[in-house]
């Protein structure tokens, strides 16, 4: 893998303001970093902040989400940029061209009553490109993601569901992004399609060396498609590693019991079992680590004391206080 | 938690409860007004034995809920028979169809749909209670309501005055699981009772499930997509995998998931996302012919797969597998398994 960063996000606080009582902290403080083609996967429970944190990355938080502090710099194109600096007519050059999205829930995005071509061109326009160009790049696009160019030619209700999304995928590739986000790409589909999607995701990384940031609730899609894995609990980073050690040598216990709450087809199934208490409200998060309440391992100071995400070595980090007894 | 246990009257009964040869079809107007059937479930033969636990799997749109509904009650059958106790429910006598319906209970899969907004945790609860003469007084409703939160591990003074907006998901699941349970069934069928439920969680959920099946000899039918919590959920039961309206594969759960012996089953859990890196990456998925699901409205001829299967033969397109017993207690409907 190649190590040079190409996005680095340092201490990003991104919250929702709900009158004058209620501040949703989706996003609390937040640092990591993403290296040139690697596949980051984002996996936490519903509600922790995986989405917001993606809005944050382009700058597109909806409102009443405002990004509150921190800063998102981007190395793509050459020196350091924050993100968070830029002027708008800047992050028009940003977005799209150098980082992309999927959104989550994206199909229902399409415009029902314009053929699929109509989509590329609304984007390809708007960002300068030439009728010409655009169409030459979806034929490209549409080779690449395996489906018929005539597809150009349809409207999205003749489309499968698995067909819709490639062809999201490729446009998100359709001014050539250094960074792809794909927002939970698959939990529309069936298995079979989703497989499908995912060797198709892998591929495209491969062949365009493209930097992909993967975000999913289902952790085990992880172990198939990512090259480093950010476990987010309740708006905070507890554990991001190499996918390896996610799975055979979890440090944070939210990681441990994360994985023995999910019966797959492989392990040992007399030994699942669920988190004990339930999922903290974001808009009064427990104090010292947000996990305390939970945790088989708390003391006093997880109480009290709020950890740090603390690099251990050999590219992994934890955010707590125990991980060394773990 | 003791007086449940009478639920069922001293009697065990082989076959609880069988579909047979069952068919449903749905029928919608078109926008032309022309009329279009959907063939939701197609010809299904199921029997659920006293005190058994069936997982019933398959993805999006086989026909599991529909299939859900017609074993309640809820639908009737374009075609064949649900029998109770060997009695056909649509030629049942007013009072036994009451019991009927007392003792076979649906858990919805919207649990938005589940509850009444507009009551507390009591009135749900008592409602049915007194409905069913199961009380009565409303003392005694008190009593029984505390007992059943009590059951599904929840405080009672802490939400039987609540309403259903004031609760958790996880809560308001345990209310809908109290509320099956409160008419002492034989049967529950419960239709993806977790998958609103924070991952973290739906064990908890599904051990209450099988505990208290256990506890009241309730016999239960667990709808899933997901096979992890299929294989979890019904470990000292069966399976059953259907695709397209059909039952492709039956069998004890963990013969089936290590030894599959459908073509569909086996490309199925070939794909399902294993949390394990280096088997993730090595393993080989089943590559179908062609990932399009057929439509449900028209649906292929002869083995309803045959247009996907990789190993579909001539004869596929034209006849209709039967379930046979290829092993014993394994059921299959596949020409190339026979
Ligand atoms: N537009 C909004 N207004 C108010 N609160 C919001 C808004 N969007 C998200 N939130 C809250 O912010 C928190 C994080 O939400 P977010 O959508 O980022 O989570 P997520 O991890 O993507 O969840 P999911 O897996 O369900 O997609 C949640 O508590 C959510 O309720
Ligand atoms: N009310 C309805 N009217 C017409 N068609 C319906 C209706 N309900 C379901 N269908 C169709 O019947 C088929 C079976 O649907 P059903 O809801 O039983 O599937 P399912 O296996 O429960 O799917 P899911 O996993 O998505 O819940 C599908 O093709 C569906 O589109
Ligand atoms: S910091 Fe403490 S409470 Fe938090 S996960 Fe570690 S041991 Fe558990
Ligand atoms: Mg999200
Ligand atoms: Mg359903």
């Amino acid at each position: 893998m190649d190590s040079e960063v190409i996005l680095d996000v340092r201490n990003l606080e991104t919250i929702y303001v709900i009158g004058k009582e209620r501040i949703i902290r989706a996003v609390d403080n937040v640092s990591f970093s993403v290296h040139r083609g690697e596949i980051l996967g984002v996996a936490g429970e519903s509600g922790c902040g995986k989405s917001t944190l993606a809005y944050s990355l382009l700058k597109l938080v909806p409102p009443p989400g405002i990004i509150k502090g921190g800063e998102i710099n981007y190395y793509g194109w050459g020196n350091k940029v924050n993100i968070l600096d830029l002027p708008e007519n800047m992050l028009q050059r940003y977005r799209w061209k150098e980082v992309a999205m999927v959104f989550q829930a994206a199909q229902s995005a399409l415009n029902p009553v314009m053929k699929i071509m109509g989509h590329f061109l609304d984007t390809g326009l708007a960002h300068g490109l030439t009728k010409r160009e655009i169409y030459e790049r979806a034929r490209i696009l549409l080779k690449q993601v395996r489906l018929n160019e005539n597809v150009l030619d349809m409207y999205p209700h003749q489309l499968s569901g698995g067909m819709k999304q490639r062809v999201i995928i490729a446009l998100a590739l359709l001014l050539s992004p250094k960074v792809l986000i794909l927002d939970e790409p698959t939990s529309a589909l069936d298995l079979l399609t989703q497989k499908n999607i995912l060797d198709l995701i892998k591929e495209i990384n491969r062949k365009l060396n493209l930097t992909m940031i993967f975000i999913t609730h289902d952790l085990s899609l992880l172990a198939e498609i990512a090259t480093k894995v950010m476990i987010m609990y309740a708006g905070k980073i507890v554990e991001m590693s190499p996918v390896e050690d996610i799975f055979y040598n979890p440090r944070h216990p939210y990681t441990i019991g994360l994985i023995k709450a999910i019966p797959s087809l492989t392990g040992d199934i007399s030994t699942v079992k669920s988190i004990p208490g339930e999922v903290p409200d974001l808009s009064n998060p427990p104090h010292g680590c947000r996990f305390a309440p939970r945790c088989p391992y708390a003391s006093k100071i997880c109480r009290e004391v709020e950890p740090e995400l603390e690099n251990i070595g050999d590219g992994r980090y934890v955010a707590c206080h125990k991980w060394e007894d773990i | 938690m003791e007086d449940m246990s009478h639920a069922i009257n001293g009697r065990t009964f082989n076959s609880l409860l069988k579909v047979e040869n069952v068919s449903f079809t749905y029928e919608e107007r078109t926008f032309f007004g022309a009329v279009r059937r959907v063939y939701a479930v197609d010809g299904i033969t199921l029997e659920i034995k006293s005190q058994e636990v069936i997982a019933l799997v398959g993805e999006s749109g086989c026909g599991k809920t529909t299939l859900g509904k017609v074993i309640v009650g809820l639908y009737k059958p374009t075609s064949g028979r649900v029998l109770y106790k060997g009695k056909d429910i649509w030629k049942m006598h007013k009072n036994e169809w009451r019991i009927f319906r007392q003792k076979v209970q649906l858990i919805h899969q919207d649990p938005y749909q589940a509850l009444n907004p507009s009551k507390t945790v009591f009135q749900i609860l008592s409602t049915p209670l007194r409905y069913h003469r199961i009380v009565k007084s409303r003392e005694e409703a008190r009593k029984r309501v505390e007992d059943l939160l009590r059951a599904v591990g929840l405080k009672p003074e802490m939400v039987l005055n609540k309403y259903p907006h004031q609760l958790s998901g996880g809560m308001r699941q345990r209310i809908v699981i109290a509320r099956a349970i409160s008419l002492r069934p034989e049967l529950i069928v419960a239709d993806e009772p977790v998958s609103m439920i924070d991952v973290s969680l739906r064990i908890d959920i599904l051990n209450l499930l099988l505990d208290l099946g256990n506890k009241l000899n309730t016999s239960s039918i667990f709808i899933t997509h997901d096979m992890g919590l299929a294989r979890y959920y019904a470990r000292d039961g069966r399976i059953a995998v259907m695709y397209l309206g059909n039952l492709v594969e039956i069998g004890p759960t963990e013969d089936v998931i290590q030894r599959p012996l459908h073509p569909y089953t086996k490309t199925l859990l070939s794909v399902v996302p294993v949390p394990d890196p280096k088997l993730a990456r090595e393993r080989k998925a089943i590559q179908l012919r062609s990932l399009d699901v057929p439509s449900a409205s028209n649906p292929p001829h002869g083995c309803k797969f045959h247009t996907r299967c990789p190993f579909a033969e001539k004869r596929c397109s034209q006849e209709k597998p039967k379930m046979i017993e290829v092993e014993k207690n394994r059921y299959v409907a596949c020409f190339m398994v026979e």
